[in-house]
């Protein structure tokens, strides 16, 4: 699945993506999406900076 | 919650509803210091994904930096399986350090376990740092 996902990105991405972010950092976050605006937050606990 | 980093993704509705969270940084060797990454780094953009579980980056990317593979991994897609590379790396993530308010800091994870090829990894060991 992913090989497909990347090869789309590659083709039509506004930039090249080198990799993929999973929930193994977005667990430590708050991510907000903001749809509507085209902006996303993802704030980062300090809990991070203890693993 | 304490807040230590904050990535900010500016773009538009429609990339946002095309392409999902892309957000900037970079990849190098584990032994690049911080301050050489972005010259020794491949510089690119990261997707965000929640439907993963653990990083990946591409198989072009651990060619460029000249990496090898330091184990092998089982790893799980939808309805597939395969094993695939492993490969340690540091990524650097472009955010604000928010205690200090130091913009473009970017904070590193040293991956133990990643791997290069487009799949899922099991959750690395690593570390952050502002």
């Amino acid at each position: 699945m992913h090989d497909r996902l990347m090869a789309i990105f590659k083709d039509e991405a506004p930039g090249r993506v080198i990799g993929i972010i999973g929930r193994e950092l977005l667990e430590y976050g708050t991510m907000v999406y903001d749809g509507i605006n085209g902006t996303v937050t993802i704030e980062i606990d300090s809990s991070i900076l203890q693993r | 919650m304490t807040t230590e980093f904050r990535i900010t993704i500016k773009t538009t509705r429609d990339l946002l509803k095309k392409f999902g969270v892309l957000g900037g940084g970079w990849i190098a060797s584990p032994s690049t210091p911080m301050n050489e990454i972005a010259q020794k780094g491949v510089k690119g953009l990261f997707f965000f994904d929640d439907g993963a579980l653990g990083t990946s980056i591409d198989a072009s990317v651990a060619a460029e930096l000249g990496l090898k593979p330091d184990g092998r991994h089982e790893v799980q897609g939808f309805n597939t399986a395969s094993n695939e590379d492993h490969y340690t790396v540091k990524i650097v993530v472009a955010a604000e350090h928010v205690p200090t308010g130091t913009k473009n800091a970017g904070f590193s994870r040293e991956i133990k376990r990643s791997h290069g090829h487009q799949k899922h990894a099991r959750p690395p060991h690593g570390y952050f740092q502002g």
